[in-house]
Order: structure tokens, then sequence, then C-alpha cells
């Protein structure tokens, strides 16, 4: 039927971008995991990871607690601030709506400042664990807030956007105090907590992180179509069946709970929430199931690259990857932006 | 075709915006690579006007030198200029007499900031910047004693109650009276009406606090500032500040004890390990946060000065975060971690006054437990210490770099006793009493 076919041939070309963005994203976690200062030969890094046992202790130390952790957090964080960017912009029908304009990623700098500047926490605990979960608190903080505003002022796109960007500010002004009141090395630590960083990947920090991702990708996918049918607008959507307030509110938990995850362990890393799912939608258009996995992939493959970048520009030293994924991202972006005839909102 | 031009042309600029950052950080580390300051040059010039012969004293030789300058018989130097009124004069023999018995009323310098300060003499009220904060108020109290610090009208006393607690409860138990002296604030937030009210007749402070104070404001109401530094780690910078400071405490003599002092030691110890073919290499961190290391600056300039090789002395040009995969891969010989009574910081090595040396080599202990550092060699051969993080830029770091040398080279140098010189170093210059635990090492 002539309708099958259309329809296969636009579909299929999607699945193609799904396929070739899932391989990039092989590819660079592969490229990560070989690259650092440590020159060590693509086939020795293998071995180490296939047969962990009979490696070189060095090397196994470098491979699996130093560069796995690391590489892994970067696709899984990456992934996660672009998933939350995604759906943020879906729900809020707002293009520039991303994990870090909504002043999630401001609450978390501000709650690790916290803890570097005061060593006040939400715990009596050392500061390693502190950090974490200062920033996680105030993250979900931030996104209770905005909901908290939004039911009072009823839970439209406009209310919740506008909340979000007055906690920016909120919390960026609350951040300078902290800057303001610090000595020397306490400016410095909080300096390059924001600037982002995966080098305090751990095991275990990496599991949690993966663990909140696994279960809130599949839960997002089961909305697919209802997320899909809210970007036709507000009103079209309630009279195809919609509780439009209802799925917004449940999906901003959600990715409450996965952009606190992903920002809490590493830092604020600023562009990955915005662009990928632009790069995304560019690609694949407005059909969540897509659109949603592609997003994922984009935001992994550009964390990724920026880990790799970040370890080659001044070998031995860590670049700030904040600093990186900008650098990367923004010429791949316009790029599109110049490239696409049809608008891209 | 239009857009792909459009499109070749914001990939280049896009480019050349990403390259250039990278590129001046590249750069910024291949330049200084060359600038290797040799801890051995001698002598500096001290730069006040009148030490006509540019050597590094005022004394009965400038008069001579300026009274043959007069003659014709000597080339005119920059410094012969005593009064610094333009022209070389008998005038200028009368100034250089005053200043050598110590009875000049006015007195032309240039600071380490390479402005040229006039002040009256004597000096009976400073203003001291951030004196507490990075510790010169040690150096003043090492050239001048108690006359000396009790000219300070203003200083950040606050500051230095909340970041160097110990040093500061040593001294206000000796002088009391330290209590009171005004607070100023830090640089970062400078009360500048406060330093004007107090009408000092000298503001000292540290050569990197020059673009953050208001340094016209100050001038405008007539009050000139000295910039003084101990954070280069040179004879020379350490040498000129300190007799500044001699000079403007009337101490001269004593200033050149400590600064002939400063150099005989480093000297010592350059010399000796000038001559060593095998240098260890050495991973030095901040005890403050894990992996950040020093490149060229502060202790990574003491390492090198000690005969070490600095793992990271090409990765930064100040101080940054190192890939602790780069730390295994270089496998250092030796690991020095500074320490301090960083309140906030209880995973920190406690070092300084009441220091406890148990509790300090526990934390050392557990600072080092890294996954993969078993295997470094430091690790393996029990070479990690930990030295107090104040030790350095100032006018006591021939201790640290004493002390490192030892860590480095121990049958080198081993007639060479770092704690005895800092206890003696306590008895001649300074109004504290040594105590406590400022070195350690991880075997006992």
């Amino acid at each position: 039927m002539k309708a099958r076919e259309l329809y296969k041939e636009i579909t299929w070309r999607k699945y193609v971008l799904l396929v070739l963005f899932a391989v990039t994203c092989m590819l660079t976690l592969i490229i990560d995991v070989s690259t650092g200062p440590a020159q060590l030969p693509i086939s020795e890094v293998f071995f180490t990871i296939m047969s962990p046992n009979h490696s070189d202790p060095t090397t196994h130390v470098i491979v699996w607690v130093i560069r796995l952790p690391m590489a892994l957090m970067a696709i899984a964080v990456g992934a996660a601030l672009a998933i939350a960017g995604a759906e943020m912009q879906t729900i809020l029908d707002n293009p520039l709506a991303s994990p870090y304009t909504l002043g999630v990623s401001a609450g978390a700098g501000f709650g690790a400042a916290l803890a570097l500047v005061l060593g006040v926490g939400v715990i009596p605990h050392t500061e390693t664990v502190l950090v974490p979960v200062n920033a996680f608190f105030f993250s979900m903080l931030t996104c209770l807030l905005i909901l908290f505003i939004s039911k009072i002022r009823g839970v439209s796109t406009e209310t919740m956007v506008l909340a979000g960007i007055a906690l920016l500010f909120l919390f960026h002004s609350l951040l300078a105090l902290l800057e303001y009141l610090a000595s020397e090395e306490e400016l410095q630590a909080v300096v390059f907590w924001l600037f982002g960083s995966l080098l305090k990947a751990t095991w275990p920090k990496l599991g949690v992180a993966t663990t909140i991702l696994l279960v809130t990708i599949p839960l997002l996918l089961k909305d697919a179509w209802k997320l899909t049918a809210l970007r036709l607008g507000d009103e079209k959507a309630k009279s195809l069946g919609l509780n439009v307030e209802r799925l917004r509110l449940k999906v901003f938990i959600w990715i409450s709970v996965l952009t606190a995850a992903a920002v809490c362990f590493v830092g604020t890393i600023g562009f990955v929430g915005l662009v990928g799912p632009h790069i995304a939608r560019m690609l694949v258009g407005e059909d969540q199931r897509f659109f949603l996995p592609l997003s994922a992939f984009a935001g992994a493959v550009l964390l990724s690259a920026a880990s790799i970048g970040s370890k080659l520009i001044v070998p031995g030293a860590i670049f700030p990857i904040g600093i990186v994924t900008s650098f990367i991202g923004v010429p791949f972006f316009l790029s599109l932006i110049l490239k696409k005839r049809r608008g891209y909102w | 075709m239009k857009r792909g031009v459009v499109l070749v042309v914001l990939a280049i600029f896009f480019l050349s915006l990403v390259a250039t950052p990278v590129i001046a950080v590249k750069g910024s580390v291949a330049n200084e690579r060359n600038e290797v300051t040799d801890a051995s040059s001698d002598s500096f010039t001290l730069e006040i006007y009148g030490n006509a012969n540019e050597d590094d004293t005022i004394d009965m030789r400038d008069v001579t030198y300026i009274k043959l300058v007069i003659f014709g018989k000597k080339p005119e130097t920059e410094f012969c200029d005593a009064n610094y009124d333009g022209r070389v004069s008998m005038l200028d023999v009368v100034q250089t007499k005053l200043i050598i018995v110590g009875k000049e009323a006015k007195l032309t310098l240039i600071d380490l900031a390479d402005r040229t300060v006039t002040i009256n003499k004597p000096v009976d009220r400073m203003v001291f910047v951030e004196g507490g904060h990075v510790g010169y108020i040690i150096a003043l109290d090492a050239v001048g004693g108690e006359k000396a610090l009790k000219k300070i009208v203003g200083m950040d006393i606050e500051e230095w109650k909340s970041i160097r607690q110990w040093i500061y409860s040593k001294y206000v138990e000796v002088y009391p009276w330290i209590k009171d002296i005004e607070d100023i604030g830090t640089s970062k937030a400078l009360n500048v009406e406060k330093i004007i009210k107090l009408h000092p007749d000298v503001v000292l402070a540290p050569l990197y606090t020059k673009e953050r104070i208001p340094v016209e404001k100050l001038e405008a109401a007539g009050i000139p500032i000295i910039f003084i530094d101990y954070h280069a780690e040179t004879i020379e910078n350490h040498g000129k500040t300190t007799l500044i400071l001699g000079t403007l405490v009337d101490q001269r003599d004593r200033a050149k004890a400590l600064v002939d002092l400063y150099e005989e030691r480093v000297n010592m110890v350059s010399s000796r390990v000038a001559e060593v073919e095998n240098k260890p290499k050495v991973y030095m961190e901040s005890g403050y946060s894990k992996w950040h290391t020093y490149g060229r600056y502060m202790w990574g300039k003491l390492v090198k000065i000690a005969g070490g090789i600095n793992i990271a002395w090409d990765l930064f040009e100040r101080g940054g975060e190192v890939s602790p995969e780069y730390v295994l891969e270089e496998n250092p010989d030796v690991i020095v971690v500074t320490g301090s009574y960083w309140v906030k910081r209880p995973e920190s090595i406690w070092l300084g006054y009441y220091a406890d040396e148990d509790l300090a080599r526990e934390r050392l202990k557990n600072w080092i437990e890294r996954p993969g550092w078993s295997d470094i060699n430091a690790v393996k051969n029990n070479r990690v210490y930990a030295i107090h993080h104040q030790l350095s830029r100032n006018i006591w770091d021939f201790i640290a770099v004493e002390y490192l040398a030892k860590c480095f080279y121990p049958d080198l140098f081993n007639d060479v006793d770092p704690v005895e010189d800092f206890k003696n170093f306590h008895d001649t210059f300074l109004s504290v009493d040594y105590s406590g635990v400022w070195m350690l090492s991880l075997e006992e």
C-alpha cells in the first residue's frame, strides 16, 4: 500500500540514524578508554579488559579504576543530560529549556559550594560524600520548587519556565555570595567543581547514575506517543484525551531525578542538555520513539568526544570537560542550523 | 553556493576561536620552560636611591662612588641620585650619609612592581595588606621584631585568625595587643576608607594583589604603597623584599643578615645538587585537595631548587589538577604532600605549632591510599613526606628547600638538620618559639 511504503520510507532513515549514532557512541567509548597520559597500546587495553586477572597491575588500575569508569560515566551522564533536556523541551514547549537553563545545575552548584566552602551539608559526612549528596539534594529542591510554584499558578509551560529561570538567577547569586566568602583554596575548589569533571567517577557512582538512567528510559518510552502528541499543543493534545497537566508533572519528576543524578557526580556541564536534543530533533524530528533515543546517543557522543578532547589538550593534566563540550558542540550545531532548509523548531 | 561559503567561513572562524586559547595554553607552557631561574644566581641590586654602586647595600662605598661621579671619574648610575631630584650633586652625598646612619627624612626606592615610590621617614604607622593571609607578617617580624610589628596599624586580622589559626594564636600569646590591630579586610574586599582614616605612613601589599586594590585612590590620599613579593621564589625577590622591609623599619643590618643567611643556605643546596646526575622524580601535591599539584610556581619551584624533577613542571605554569593516570605513569621516586591546620578539611595533614605528630602521620598514611599507588616507587620505598604549606613563599622557605633536598638526597645532606635550623631561626629572628611539627616523613 502506498501509505505503508511511505511510512517505511520515512522511518527507515531514522532507524539508520539511530544505528549510526549508536555505532559512533561505541567508537568514542573505545577511543576514550584507549587515550590517556599513559600511552597504552590498544591491544594492551583490550587484554586488560578481557582478562583482568592476568594483566600488569599498574595497567589494570589505569584501565579499570581510572579510564573505564570515566569513559562509561561520560556516556551515562551525556545520555542522561540530553534525555532530560529533550523532555524538558517537549513538555515545556520551549527550545531553550534544559537542565542548565532551568536552574537545576545552578542549584547543584550551590549545594556543592555549600559543602566546599562552609562544610555544611544535609547529612554530616566527609567532603567526598557531602558534595554529591548536597548537589543532588539541591537540584531536586530546585525541581520541586518549580513544581510547587507551577501547582499554585497552574501547570502551564510558561509558569514552569519562568519559575525555572527565576531559580537560576537566585542560585547563581547565592553561589556568587559563597564564592565571595570563600578563601582562595575554597574558591578554587568551587570553580573546579563548576567546570565539570569526570575524574571523580567511580564504579559505585556509575552504578547509581546508570541505574537511574535505565529505570527512567523505559518509563519515558512507555509514554512516547503521549509525549509526541503533546507537541501538537495543549488544546489538541487534550482533545485527543491526554491529561496534559498530569503528564507534565510526571515527566518533570522523572527528569528531575535523572538530572540530579547526572549533575551531582560530575558538576555543571552546560551544553549537552540543550543541544543534544536539538541535534536529534533536526535529524529525526519530533517522533519521541526516535527523538528520545537519538537525543540520548547525541548527548553521549558529545560528552564522550569532549572527554577525549579534555585528555588531549594538555597531556598529563585534566582540562575541564565543561569547556570542551562547547568547543566541540557549537560548530557542529551551527553547521546543522545553516544546513537545515525548513524550520528546526 | 553562498550557503557553502558562509559555512566554510564560520568553520574557519570557530576553529580559530577554539585554537587560540589552546595555543595560548601550550604557548605559556613552552615559554616558561626557558625561564629557568637559577637559584644560585647571585647578588641582586638593592633598588633604593642612594645605592650608587648598585650592590646589595648602602654604605660608605656608595658615598665614595657618588663623589667620584661628581668628579667625572665614574659613570653615573640610576641610584646615584639619592634624593631623587634629577641631578647628582653633593646633596646626594648628604642624603646617602643620612641613610647610612638611619636619619634620612625622605627615601626613594623601586618596589617589586617596578614602581618608584618616595616615602617619608621614619615610618611609624604601616598598613599591611594580606600580611596575615599569606604570612608576610612573619618576614616583618624576622626583620624588625616587636618594634616593627608595633608599627602595624591595620592588617587582615580576621582572615589571619581564620586561615592560619595556629600561627595567629602563637603571636597573640606573645603580643596580646595584636588582637587589637584594626582589620582592613583582604585584597578581595579592601576597606579603603578605613585605611585612609588610619593615616598610615606607608601601605605594604603583596605583588599579586596589585590589580585588586585601588592604588590610585590611596595615592590620591597621599599614602604611598610599596609592593613586595616572596611568591616568585627567587633569591632576587626575596632579597629585595627583605631589604626593603629592613629599610622601612630601620633594621637594615638585621635584614641584611637575614638575606645573607637565606642566600647562603639556598646556594649551599643548589651547588651540591648541581653536580648530581640522577635526579629523583618528585610528585608534589597540595594537601588541601587531592591531585592539585604545582608547575613552575611556589612548591613546584622549590622542588626544582632542591634538585628534584617535578613531574608536573611542564604541565602548568602555576598549578592545576593532574591526571591520576599521569602520576601512575610517571612513577615518582618521592612524593611530598603539604599540610597545615585546615579546620574545614578533616582529612588533611595538620602541621604547625600545635600539631600532633602521630595524628599527622596517620593522616598522611590515609592521604596516599589510592588505587595503584602501592606500586609507585615512592610508596614502595617509603619515600613519602609532608611539609608545612606556609613554609613556602616567605623568607623562611630556605628551611623548606633544605628539607626537600634532604628528602631527595639523604646521603648528600646528612649533615644538614632542617628542624634544628628552623629552631635556630626562631631563636635568632622570630618573636615566637618553635613548637609542634612542620616536616614529617611517613616512615618513623
